[in-house]
Order: C-alpha cells, then structure tokens, then sequence
C-alpha cells in the first residue's frame, strides 16, 4: 500500500477525534453542529477535485483513444457522485436541526441536486452505448459539458443569488461561520483527507474495472 | 495461484497506525480538558454531557459523521464484493 493511503487513513482518523473535541467558536442556532463544517463540507471539496480529475482523464481519453483513460474518468465519476450524495444527506440533517427543514427551495441546494442529476444522465449515456470506442468518446465529450454545468451550478449560480447557504449571495463560503485557527486545524486535514480517499476509491475502481476487462477477453479469447 | 495475493503488512509497520487513535485521543481529551476550555458556567454536581446532548445539537454532528461514515463503508463493501466475484471467476480458470 502506498504511503498517501497511509497519510490519508491517519489524516481522517485525526479528524473524528479531533473534530468532536477540540474547542470551535460558540454561535447561537449552529451550537455543537458547527463541527459539521468537518465533515460536510470536505464532501464538496472532495467532489470538485475528484470531478476534475475525471474531467482531465476524458480530455485524455479524446487525445490518445486510450479506453484506459475512459474507465478512469468513469470511475472518478462515480466516486464524486458518492461524495455529492453524502454532501447532500449530510446537509440536509444539517438544515433540519438548523434552518428547521430538511430541504428549502434555494439555488446552493437546488444547484448541487442539478449537479447530481447531471452526472447521472453520464453514467446512463455511458452505459447505453455497446462499443467502447464509441462509448469512451461519447461519455468524454459529455464528461466536459458536465463538469461546467457542475461548477456553475455549485460555484457560481448560488453567488448570483439569495440563498440560506454560506458561501451563496456573494458571500465567501466561511465568513459567517468566521473559520478560526482553531477550526482551520481540523478542516484543512479533513479536506486533504477526503481528497486522498476520493483518489484511493478512484484508483480501487479503476483497478477492479481494469481486472474485470482483462477475464472477459481472456473467457471471449 | 498464492503467490500472487500480496503479503500482509507485518504487524510492526501496521503499528503506529493502530496506536494513532489512541494517542490522539489522549492528546485530545487533555486539550479539551484544559482550564477555560469550556467552563463557562458552574459545573453540575456530577458533569456529564446530558446537556451538551440536548441543547448543543452535538447529535446532529454525530449523525452527520455516521452518514459520511457509512456512505464509504457501503462504497466499500460493494468494492469487497465485486472483488470477491473477480476472484472466484479466476479461480475457476485456473
């Protein structure tokens, strides 16, 4: 096993303790659940980086017809869709306790729901198409206009407009919750954390699939 | 067919990461409990987190930990099975 699983396994281990127990700013309303910003919000950093990722690897699937590169985007697509479906269960709970419902009629939540939806009309365009040169290009070029509408549905579009959620209506993402140093401690491991484990998933996928390939043309052969 | 499954890591270099919890619990648990951590109001006869559980919405972190949690754990055992399905169809070639 490579050293950054290692690092990421210590890293996460690092922030159940210390998330649950180190000091964090006292705030009406947020009280304790001011500690979720360590656990729901590396969600979302985790995704956009593992979008990208498999962004980068259908751009370099278009490039080099490698159907290498097309089962790794696919994977990495499919880890960022874990993260978005968990970002959002875990914002919700958040919301409950919170804003007092579990989903409100507002651009960040809406957005980040538009962006699930986009990518799982990738992983049914994909899976419709037999050939895999076919496959692999069709689901790449999707992959690019996915990734856009994703970033402007999570990072722009809430900054146009009012919404409930931090890091909306022009706000940067952590002036309400005033990030201090003793949460930066915690939050800042968490998301490296979440970023090695979203790559390790990645990577496991894309081992399997690649595995799986090799016995099916072996059995066809 | 054995020697292609990989070696378990000897116990010694799994080590430190079994003792890492528990060194950062203790780390932890004396940080939290310094003076002025969070002694604001007068403690209680016998100090518990009873009110911590039912004003300070902690459960909710809780929660929220266990969905994380339990998202990677599914994602994981789907992992384990689908390897566990590659490896009986190669034992069958073989």
């Amino acid at each position: 096993m490579k050293w950054w699983k290692y690092l990421a396994a210590a890293l996460l281990l690092y922030v159940a303790v210390a998330g649950v127990l180190l000091p964090v700013p006292r705030r009406n309303i947020l009280n304790e659940t001011i500690r979720n910003l360590y656990f729901h919000v590396p969600m979302w950093f985790a995704l956009t980086v593992v979008l990208a990722v498999s962004v980068g690897y259908a751009v370099a699937h278009l490039r080099t017809g490698k159907l290498l590169y097309d089962v790794w985007a696919n994977e990495a697509a499919k880890v960022a869709t874990l993260f978005g479906v968990l970002g959002i269960l875990t914002g919700s709970l958040w919301a409950r306790y919170t804003w007092g419902t579990w989903w409100t009629d507002d651009v960040r939540l809406n957005g980040a729901a538009r962006a699930l939806l986009v990518y799982g009309a990738y992983f049914v365009l994909r899976a419709s198409l037999p050939d895999p040169q076919q496959r692999g290009r069709i689901a790449a070029v999707y992959n690019i206009f996915a990734f856009a509408a994703a970033l402007s549905l999570l990072y722009v579009k809430p900054r146009l407009n009012d919404s409930l959620h931090p890091g909306a209506g022009g706000n940067p993402a952590f002036s309400k919750y005033d990030l201090d140093n003793a949460m930066r401690l915690v939050f800042y491991p968490a998301v490296i954390g979440w970023i090695l484990v979203g790559a390790w998933l990645t990577q496991l996928g894309a081992r399997l699939t690649l595995l799986r390939n090799q016995l099916d043309e072996q059995e066809s052969a | 067919m054995n020697r292609n499954l990989p070696k378990p890591a000897p116990l010694l270099r799994r080590l430190p990461l079994l003792l890492l919890p528990l060194a950062l619990f203790a780390a932890c648990s004396v940080l939290a409990q310094a003076p002025g951590a969070a002694s604001a109001a007068a403690p209680p006869a016998v100090e518990m987190a009873d009110s911590l559980r039912a004003d300070g919405k902690i459960w909710v972190v809780a929660g929220v930990f266990a969905i994380v949690m339990l998202g990677m754990l599914v994602y994981l055992l789907r992992l384990e099975s689908k390897v566990g399905k590659l490896e009986k169809r190669m034992r069958n070639e073989e």
